[in-house]
């Protein structure tokens, strides 16, 4: 089993098969070797990392993704495809998306990365500037000269 | 335009002062040259335009940079410059055909002034490449292999792409409109050797109805038989599979068989097989297997 704090300073106690999901995790692990210690995750709240290793213990028995499996998604069309189980675990307000995704990227867990980015990716695909900005809660923060640049573009955009 | 009792309420009484003080020296600026009065002249309404706008372009950069500072606060933009990419690239890649053009790539750098900041360091937002492309756009990709996209009907000269076709990663060709016969070859006229994928695009074909479908023409030989990376075709719109072309395929996915009305037979699916030998991965949508339980 291995002891993680999160950055509340709550230990969690789970399966290595489950830590290990976490490349980040993994190879701590692996340059320690055994050892009671509890591993600090400062980056990770105690509400990100549960949902997290809610992930991890649901996936804990499929092969971790090769080098050729990344190269490979990358190069396949769709690219926006979310498995069923992903697809509700991955429905959660959009501070814990963003959370989740901040975790993955630090905790090194490219799959559940993958599934943050999958979704992030559905809600502003085919959305304007503006639409995008609502959703997010974001202003327009170009320069006047900026602006101009931007109604260049959008000339050239209705000019095609 | 800001009603003053807005203002007042909202910023502070040294800040009002100052505005007001601003605005009035502003406009006194400029009094007195020549030891005339000159306050109703051309030159000086001009001169006092002049400094306005010069403040006002002043305060809207600050403005800029505090709403920067705002969108600071926004979940999204609190990801990594990475993730953000990737998310950008994710959204982009799957453009729907009724908006193919890179109008994605585009939008992404409209939002704010991070996310242009990462769309203009992200040079794999803007592989897509059309005849049309503005120059400043097209050098976005920085030399990165393109994925070529050609509406069929507008103007076409082979000669000006030709560097830019020969490391092409991808090709789609779009059939707006049904039309009797396409010619495809002065689109594939130079070899290909990077090209991975090629997708044909034209008008919804629905079956077991009069509707006109284009007829397209692959030639027999394309891109003078240089395309040994190509793995995918995907076809949406009624083609023979007669071209060497198909040969080295690994994934075929097609809508739109000829001859076919509703369901594929055996025949035309063992025709499919033949064409290419090399297959591993087939998708046949809108159509059923006849005889298939």
């Amino acid at each position: 089993m291995v002891n993680l704090v999160t950055s509340d300073n709550e230990s969690f106690t789970v399966e290595k098969a489950v830590a290990s999901r976490s490349v980040l995790i993994k190879n701590m692990l692996e340059d320690v070797g055994e050892s009671d210690q509890p591993i600090p995750l400062p980056n990770v709240t105690a509400s990100v990392l549960k949902k997290v290793l809610e992930y991890c213990d649901h996936h804990k028995n499929e092969p971790m993704p090769t080098s050729e499996d990344l190269a490979a998604e990358d190069t396949r069309k769709r690219t926006t495809d979310i498995g069923e189980w992903d697809q509700k675990f991955i429905q959660v307000d959009q501070e814990m998306l963003f959370e989740i995704i901040l975790a993955a990227n630090y905790l090194d867990i490219k799959p559940l990365l993958d599934v943050g980015c999958k979704t992030v990716a559905n809600m502003i695909k085919g959305k304007t500037p503006e639409e995008i900005r609502k959703l997010f809660n974001i202003v327009n923060d170009f320069t006047p000269e900026e602006e101009a640049q931007i109604k260049k573009e959008n000339e050239w955009a209705e000019d095609r | 335009m800001v009603a003053r009792p807005a203002l007042e309420q909202t910023l502070s009484s040294e800040s009002l002062f100052l505005i007001d003080g601003l605005v009035q020296s502003l406009r006194k600026s400029g009094a007195g040259i020549g030891g005339q009065d000159n306050s109703n002249s051309y030159a000086y309404i001009e001169a006092e335009r002049v400094r306005f706008d010069l403040a006002v372009e002043v305060l809207l950069l600050e403005a800029s940079r505090t709403r920067g500072k705002r969108n600071s606060f926004s979940p999204v933009n609190e990801l990594p410059v990475e993730p953000l990419a990737q998310i950008l690239i994710r959204a982009l890649r799957e453009i729907s055909e009724s908006k193919p053009l890179p109008l994605s790539s585009v939008v992404a750098s409209h939002v704010c002034r991070r996310w242009r900041q990462i769309s203009f360091s992200t040079p794999l937002l803007w592989t897509r490449f059309y005849p049309q492309l503005p120059a400043e756009l097209a050098l976005r990709a920085e030399g990165l292999p393109r994925d070529f996209l050609i509406l069929s009907g507008s103007p076409w000269d082979c000669k000006a792409y030709e560097s830019t076709m020969l490391d092409m990663r991808s090709l789609q060709v779009i059939f707006p409109t049904a039309q009797n016969e396409v010619d495809l070859s002065s689109y594939m006229s130079f070899p290909a050797p990077n090209l991975t994928s090629l997708q044909l695009s034209g008008p919804i074909y629905h079956h077991g109805t009069d509707y006109h479908y284009t007829d397209i023409q692959l030639p027999s030989s394309p891109f003078q038989g240089q395309h040994g990376s190509l793995e995918e075709v995907i076809i949406r719109c009624v083609l023979e599979l007669k071209s060497s072309i198909f040969v080295g395929l690994r994934r075929l996915d097609i809508r739109g068989v000829p001859d076919c009305s509703g369901e594929l037979y055996e025949d035309q699916l063992l025709s499919i097989l033949t064409a290419c030998p090399k297959l591993e991965e087939l998708a046949i949508r809108d159509y059923g297997l006849a005889g298939a339980a």
